[in-house]
């Protein structure tokens, strides 16, 4: 990714300088945070094997609903005795993949339909924009209900169809970028040079796009995780013995008076990651699109 | 002298909801090489829609109507293929834009993007055609160009910039240069830096150059042959000096006099041409010049003027219909 990264970086700081001269980008408090907010989630999510944590899925009857601090079990444990601190860092493994994949496909495919859209306009755009309206037309939520019981629940098929069901938002933001850029004159310049519509789609209106589809997608991670973690919710997504959050969440709703962290631990886990990926993407956009209108 | 390009009844219409936009209605040039050609005109005259139209570069609803053609070197370009047109752009015949901030994409190196647009047309290897924008950058006058093939564009002025594309536009050594108001969006002195770089080049590549401007000192300085354009049309075409010391068509003439004179004070009445360039939906039936002109009569209103011709010049007005109308000279303002 470095040389494309650099590509970007490099486009970004030219449109934001050609207001203003000499300001460079700098970091912001949003970028910070929300970068180690997440940097911290996603070390552990990786790490998980090397911290000797119990088995996730080891049941322990005699020792279920067990409170915060309870010896062995640092967060407690849940209904069926499985230790809690395990199963929230073995289940933010599956969370955060499943953001992140579903994240990633919908980018692709929406980048790849809006650019198109956007660039090829007349026709190709109606089709593919019309299209993209029908999946809109359906509440988001029930389309990925649909998809998942079309297809059968499991984690993957919920991230496929979060990912489905988020694709006309991601095509949308590309799309209109991509008219914009279509009618900027180095586009123009570089047709009246002899470019044919394959290399100024991907030589020129791509790279120029990285920045906002960079922003975008982390953006999207945050939401993408609270949807797929709905979809588990609904037990549609991951199922049972494996731990994701929003599964968990389902599991502990009917011990919440007796026990409240053990439902509100994954809430809160889930809460932070969408927030810290959200100020993330907010940091980063106003770091990559300085200067430019978007 | 070869002729380069041939240009033949050229007509562009922009078929829009509100109606047809005639924009280019029926427009004759020719192009030689080492020779350049200036097409002046006020905005929406159609000077930038004739540019474009010439590299099938117009954009829906525009479209170029049949029975224009466009001959360059024995080929009709309206025949074209995409394909065969993709061959044509940036090799035989180069554009350059109006606005040199804004040609150039923000996110490549200026060195890449002339070999890209080198390789687009040649089988060369990245680190030849960069050798290549090396060369380029030295032709149009870019100090150290081993290190500036690096910069972003961001990194240089709008003169570099322009002469950036010039290099990029050259690379190829196209037969044809079309210039879109190369130097409107720079200072005066680069402006004169750049016409001075493009007069250079054109005798030393030998191509022919179309320069498109509004600005009549531009003409002076590097036209061999002028074309005025006017609501579509060319009005008036001839070498610059006898279209400059005589003009014939009177659109022309109003257009000259409209420049103040070094040494006019605010006591002197500056020529305004009245009204408003017609709309392209629905050009007058006659002249399309008569409801602004001074010296129009009855048949003006009537009858669309054809091509006089007038010694070197040609002229679309019906007072030239029995050759040279006597014109008054150009400054008065000299009495002082």
């Amino acid at each position: 990714m470095g040389s494309a990264a650099e590509i970007a970086i490099g486009g970004v700081a030219a449109t934001a300088m050609s207001g203003e001269a000499g300001t460079g980008r700098r970091l912001n408090g949003y970028l910070l945070v929300g970068g180690i907010m997440i940097a911290v989630l996603v070390l552990v999510a990786v790490a998980a094997p090397l911290l000797r944590l119990p088995d996730p899925n080891a049941l322990d009857p005699i020792h279920s609903l067990r409170p915060l601090g309870a010896p062995g079990h640092p967060l407690g444990t849940d209904q069926l005795g499985r230790d809690l601190l395990s199963r929230l860092v073995y289940g933010g493994r599956i969370t955060l993949l499943a953001g992140v994949v579903a994240s990633v496909i919908s980018t692709a495919a929406g980048v790849a339909l809006g650019v198109i859209a956007g660039y090829f306009s007349k026709w190709t755009d109606t089709v593919v924009m019309r299209l993209l309206d029908v999946l809109l037309s359906f509440p988001f939520i029930l389309l990925a209900i649909l998809i998942v019981a079309f297809f059968g629940p499991s984690t993957f098929n919920a991230l496929i169809a979060i990912a489905i069901a988020n694709l006309p938002f991601f095509a949308r933001i590309v799309r209109s970028e991509a008219l914009k850029l279509r009618e900027q004159q180095f586009i123009l310049a570089a047709e009246a040079l002899g470019a044919s519509h394959f290399r100024t789609l991907f030589r020129h209106i791509l790279p120029n796009l990285l920045p906002l589809v960079f922003s975008t997608f982390f953006l999207n991670v945050g939401w993408m995780i609270s949807q797929t973690s709905a979809l588990s919710f609904l037990g549609l997504g991951t199922q049972p013995p494996t731990a994701d959050w929003g599964s968990m969440l389902a599991e502990a709703q009917s011990f919440m008076d007796i026990l409240p962290n053990v439902a509100m631990l994954p809430g809160l886990m889930i809460a932070i990651t969408v927030v810290g990926f959200n100020i993330l993407g907010l940091g980063l956009k106003a770091y990559l699109l300085r200067g430019t209108a978007a | 002298m070869t002729v380069v390009m041939r240009v033949e009844n050229l007509r562009t219409y922009f078929h829009t909801p509100a109606g047809v936009l005639r924009a280019v209605d029926g427009v004759d040039l020719e192009f030689e090489s080492g020779k350049t050609v200036c097409v002046v005109g006020e905005s929406g005259s159609g000077k930038s829609v004739t540019a474009l139209s010439l590299i099938r570069l117009v954009d829906e609803p525009g479209v170029i109507e049949a029975g224009s053609r466009i001959l360059f070197q024995d080929r009709d370009l309206t025949q074209m293929s995409e394909h065969q047109l993709r061959d044509i752009r940036g090799n035989e015949i180069s554009m350059i834009f109006q606005e040199p901030m804004s040609s150039l994409d923000p996110v490549f190196r200026v060195g890449d993007q002339i070999a890209e647009a080198i390789r687009v047309h040649q089988k060369v290897s990245m680190r030849d055609a960069l050798d290549r924008a090396v060369e380029m950058l030295k032709l149009v006058g870019i100090p150290s160009p081993q290190q500036r093939i690096r910069d972003y564009p961001h990194q240089m002025s709008g003169g570099m910039r322009q002469r950036v594309m010039i290099a990029m536009a050259l690379s190829c050594n196209p037969k044809l240069l079309i210039a879109d108001e190369p130097t409107t969006a720079v200072d005066v002195t680069i402006q004169a830096q750049i016409l001075e770089l493009l007069k250079v080049l054109r005798d030393r590549l030998h191509m022919a150059i179309l320069l498109i401007t509004h600005d009549l000192g531009v003409v002076a300085e590097m036209a061999d042959e002028v074309a005025v354009m006017y609501a579509g049309r060319v009005v008036e075409r001839g070498p610059v000096k006898a279209v400059f010391e005589s003009p014939q068509h009177p659109y022309t003439e109003a257009l000259m006099r409209s420049i103040p004179i070094l040494g006019m004070t605010q006591a002197d009445p500056l020529h305004v041409i009245r009204g408003m360039v017609p709309s392209a939906l629905s050009w007058p039936k006659g002249c399309r010049f008569e409801p602004r002109c001074e010296f129009a009569f009855d048949r003006c209103r009537d009858e669309d003027p054809p091509t006089f011709k007038v010694g070197e010049q040609e002229s679309a007005c019906w007072l030239c219909e029995h050759g040279e109308r006597p014109v008054e000279p150009l400054r008065p303002a000299a009495r002082r």
